[in-house]
Protein backbone atom coordinates (compact mmCIF):
# COMPACT_ATOMS: atom_id res chain seq x y z
CA UNK A 1 0.00 0.00 0.00
CA UNK A 2 2.93 2.54 1.06
CA UNK A 3 4.89 1.81 -2.54
CA UNK A 4 1.21 2.76 -4.59
CA UNK A 5 1.09 6.05 -2.25
CA UNK A 6 5.06 6.80 -2.74
CA UNK A 7 4.51 7.00 -6.33
CA UNK A 8 1.08 9.01 -6.20
CA UNK A 9 3.81 11.66 -4.24
CA UNK A 10 6.44 11.40 -6.88
CA UNK A 11 3.32 12.18 -9.48
CA UNK A 12 1.83 15.05 -7.65
CA UNK A 13 5.53 16.44 -6.28
CA UNK A 14 5.84 16.51 -10.12
CA UNK A 15 2.94 18.39 -11.11
CA UNK A 16 3.33 20.94 -8.25
CA UNK A 17 6.90 22.01 -9.75
CA UNK A 18 5.49 22.53 -13.10
CA UNK A 19 2.81 24.82 -11.34
CA UNK A 20 5.48 27.02 -9.50
CA UNK A 21 7.48 26.70 -12.94
CA UNK A 22 4.37 28.70 -14.56
CA UNK A 23 5.12 31.90 -11.70
CA UNK A 24 8.71 31.31 -12.46
CA UNK A 25 8.13 32.17 -15.78
CA UNK A 26 5.73 34.68 -16.09
CA UNK A 27 6.45 36.19 -12.80
CA UNK A 28 6.38 40.15 -13.01
CA UNK A 29 9.30 41.29 -10.93
CA UNK A 30 12.65 39.07 -9.88
CA UNK A 31 10.83 38.71 -6.31
CA UNK A 32 8.27 36.79 -7.90
CA UNK A 33 10.45 34.12 -9.92
CA UNK A 34 12.80 33.57 -6.40
CA UNK A 35 9.52 33.10 -3.74
CA UNK A 36 8.72 30.21 -7.12
CA UNK A 37 12.47 29.05 -7.42
CA UNK A 38 12.52 28.53 -3.44
CA UNK A 39 8.84 26.45 -3.75
CA UNK A 40 10.49 24.31 -6.45
CA UNK A 41 13.76 23.67 -4.41
CA UNK A 42 11.67 22.45 -1.43
CA UNK A 43 9.97 20.24 -4.24
CA UNK A 44 13.20 18.92 -5.73
CA UNK A 45 14.33 18.03 -2.17
CA UNK A 46 11.12 16.07 -1.30
CA UNK A 47 10.78 14.46 -4.49
CA UNK A 48 14.51 13.21 -4.06
CA UNK A 49 13.27 11.69 -0.33
CA UNK A 50 10.34 9.86 -1.77
CA UNK A 51 12.23 8.57 -4.34
CA UNK A 52 14.31 6.23 -2.09
CA UNK A 53 12.23 4.00 -0.56
CA UNK A 54 11.00 3.10 -4.09
CA UNK A 55 14.36 2.35 -5.26
CA UNK A 56 15.73 0.90 -2.07
CA UNK A 57 18.67 3.44 -2.16
CA UNK A 58 19.37 4.46 1.21
CA UNK A 59 21.63 6.70 -0.49
CA UNK A 60 19.22 9.38 -1.49
CA UNK A 61 18.57 10.20 1.80
CA UNK A 62 22.57 11.61 1.79
CA UNK A 63 21.45 13.12 -1.48
CA UNK A 64 18.53 15.08 -0.14
CA UNK A 65 20.61 16.10 2.52
CA UNK A 66 23.52 18.07 0.84
CA UNK A 67 20.88 19.47 -1.57
CA UNK A 68 18.88 20.94 1.52
CA UNK A 69 22.62 22.63 3.11
CA UNK A 70 23.36 23.61 -0.63
CA UNK A 71 20.00 24.86 -2.61
CA UNK A 72 19.77 28.39 -0.31
CA UNK A 73 23.12 29.81 -1.06
CA UNK A 74 21.69 30.62 -4.55
CA UNK A 75 19.10 32.43 -3.36
CA UNK A 76 20.87 34.83 -0.73
CA UNK A 77 23.35 35.40 -3.58
CA UNK A 78 20.88 36.48 -5.91
CA UNK A 79 19.33 38.57 -3.05
CA UNK A 80 22.24 40.22 -1.92
CA UNK A 81 22.65 40.93 -5.82
CA UNK A 82 18.99 42.84 -5.91
CA UNK A 83 20.02 45.06 -3.01
CA UNK A 84 23.71 46.08 -3.27
CA UNK A 85 24.05 46.03 -7.26
CA UNK A 86 26.99 43.80 -7.33
CA UNK A 87 27.86 40.70 -5.63
CA UNK B 1 -2.22 -5.25 13.39
CA UNK B 2 0.64 -2.88 14.55
CA UNK B 3 2.02 -2.94 10.63
CA UNK B 4 -1.57 -2.33 9.16
CA UNK B 5 -1.55 0.64 11.57
CA UNK B 6 2.10 2.45 10.56
CA UNK B 7 0.53 2.09 6.52
CA UNK B 8 -2.01 4.02 7.37
CA UNK B 9 -0.37 6.55 9.93
CA UNK B 10 2.41 6.49 6.46
CA UNK B 11 -0.44 7.28 4.10
CA UNK B 12 -2.13 9.96 6.53
CA UNK B 13 0.37 12.18 6.66
CA UNK B 14 2.05 11.71 3.39
CA UNK B 15 -0.85 13.06 1.28
CA UNK B 16 -1.64 15.35 4.34
CA UNK B 17 1.55 17.11 3.02
CA UNK B 18 0.91 16.78 -0.56
CA UNK B 19 -2.43 18.70 0.05
CA UNK B 20 -0.34 21.62 2.34
CA UNK B 21 1.89 21.47 -0.56
CA UNK B 22 -0.81 21.90 -3.16
CA UNK B 23 -2.55 24.84 -1.15
CA UNK B 24 0.71 26.28 -1.32
CA UNK B 25 1.16 26.27 -5.46
CA UNK B 26 -2.68 27.29 -5.18
CA UNK B 27 -1.43 30.62 -3.52
CA UNK B 28 1.74 30.86 -5.54
CA UNK B 29 -0.45 30.84 -8.69
CA UNK B 30 -3.06 33.20 -7.81
CA UNK B 31 -2.17 35.52 -5.32
CA UNK B 32 -1.53 39.30 -6.77
CA UNK B 33 1.57 40.45 -4.81
CA UNK B 34 5.03 39.27 -3.99
CA UNK B 35 4.44 39.52 -0.33
CA UNK B 36 0.81 37.37 -0.77
CA UNK B 37 2.60 35.07 -2.52
CA UNK B 38 5.35 34.74 0.22
CA UNK B 39 2.86 34.17 2.85
CA UNK B 40 1.32 31.07 0.95
CA UNK B 41 4.57 29.33 0.22
CA UNK B 42 6.42 30.10 3.21
CA UNK B 43 3.77 28.41 5.44
CA UNK B 44 2.45 26.04 3.56
CA UNK B 45 5.82 25.07 2.42
CA UNK B 46 7.29 24.28 6.10
CA UNK B 47 4.31 22.64 6.86
CA UNK B 48 3.59 20.33 4.41
CA UNK B 49 7.48 19.21 3.77
CA UNK B 50 6.92 18.33 7.71
CA UNK B 51 4.44 16.15 6.94
CA UNK B 52 5.91 14.28 4.70
CA UNK B 53 9.33 14.27 6.87
CA UNK B 54 7.41 12.85 9.47
CA UNK B 55 6.22 9.82 7.04
CA UNK B 56 9.53 8.95 6.04
CA UNK B 57 11.76 9.08 9.63
CA UNK B 58 8.55 6.49 10.38
CA UNK B 59 9.35 4.83 6.82
CA UNK B 60 12.57 4.31 6.57
CA UNK B 61 14.45 1.24 8.80
CA UNK B 62 17.50 1.91 10.54
CA UNK B 63 18.94 4.54 13.26
CA UNK B 64 20.77 6.55 10.90
CA UNK B 65 18.37 7.84 8.68
CA UNK B 66 16.19 8.51 11.04
CA UNK B 67 18.49 11.16 12.60
CA UNK B 68 19.52 12.30 9.48
CA UNK B 69 15.81 12.56 8.13
CA UNK B 70 15.35 14.90 11.39
CA UNK B 71 18.12 16.76 10.58
CA UNK B 72 16.35 17.70 7.42
CA UNK B 73 13.31 18.63 9.09
CA UNK B 74 15.21 21.33 11.81
CA UNK B 75 17.15 22.33 8.82
CA UNK B 76 14.29 23.42 6.34
CA UNK B 77 12.08 24.32 9.45
CA UNK B 78 14.96 26.64 10.28
CA UNK B 79 16.18 28.13 6.76
CA UNK B 80 12.55 28.15 5.00
CA UNK B 81 10.86 30.68 7.02
CA UNK B 82 14.20 33.16 7.32
CA UNK B 83 13.98 33.02 3.18
CA UNK B 84 10.85 34.42 3.24
CA UNK B 85 11.57 36.97 5.37
CA UNK B 86 14.76 38.17 3.62
CA UNK B 87 12.90 38.06 0.43
CA UNK B 88 9.59 40.27 2.03
CA UNK B 89 12.68 42.36 3.83
CA UNK B 90 14.76 43.15 0.71
CA UNK B 91 11.75 43.49 -1.98
CA UNK B 92 10.40 45.95 1.05
CA UNK B 93 13.61 48.41 0.91
CA UNK B 94 14.16 48.26 -3.18
CA UNK B 95 10.41 50.29 -2.75
CA UNK B 96 8.27 47.68 -4.86
CA UNK B 97 4.68 48.57 -4.45
CA UNK B 98 2.19 46.21 -2.68
CA UNK B 99 -0.99 45.29 -5.16
CA UNK B 100 -3.79 47.83 -4.90
CA UNK B 101 -6.14 48.47 -2.55
CA UNK B 102 -3.52 47.76 0.09
CA UNK B 103 -4.28 49.66 4.12
CA UNK B 104 -2.06 49.59 6.55
CA UNK B 105 -3.56 50.28 9.95
CA UNK B 106 -2.41 52.48 12.64
CA UNK B 107 -3.03 51.52 16.45
CA UNK B 108 -1.51 54.37 17.71
CA UNK B 109 -4.95 56.27 17.85
CA UNK B 110 -7.01 53.08 18.20
CA UNK B 111 -10.83 53.68 17.81
CA UNK B 112 -10.26 56.40 15.15
CA UNK B 113 -11.14 55.78 11.86
CA UNK B 114 -7.34 55.76 10.34
CA UNK B 115 -7.06 53.64 7.66
CA UNK B 116 -3.92 54.95 5.48
CA UNK B 117 -4.28 54.03 2.18
CA UNK B 118 -0.49 52.88 0.78
CA UNK B 119 0.51 56.01 -1.23
CA UNK B 120 1.44 54.58 -4.75
CA UNK B 121 2.82 57.99 -5.98
CA UNK B 122 5.73 58.45 -3.32
CA UNK B 123 7.03 54.91 -5.03
CA UNK B 124 7.56 56.03 -8.00
CA UNK B 125 9.88 59.26 -7.67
Amino acid sequence: MVEQVLTIMQFGLAALIILAMIRAFTGPTAADRLVAINFIVGQVILFILVSSPLHDLGLYIDVALVFVLGAFIASIGVLKLLEEGKL
Amino acid sequence: MVELLREIIITALLLGGLFFLAVGALGLIRLPDVFTRMHATGKCDTLGAGLILAAMFLLVPGLTDKVKIALMGFLIATINPVMAHLIALVTYNRGQPPAKGTWTLDYYDYGKDNRNEYNFEEEDE
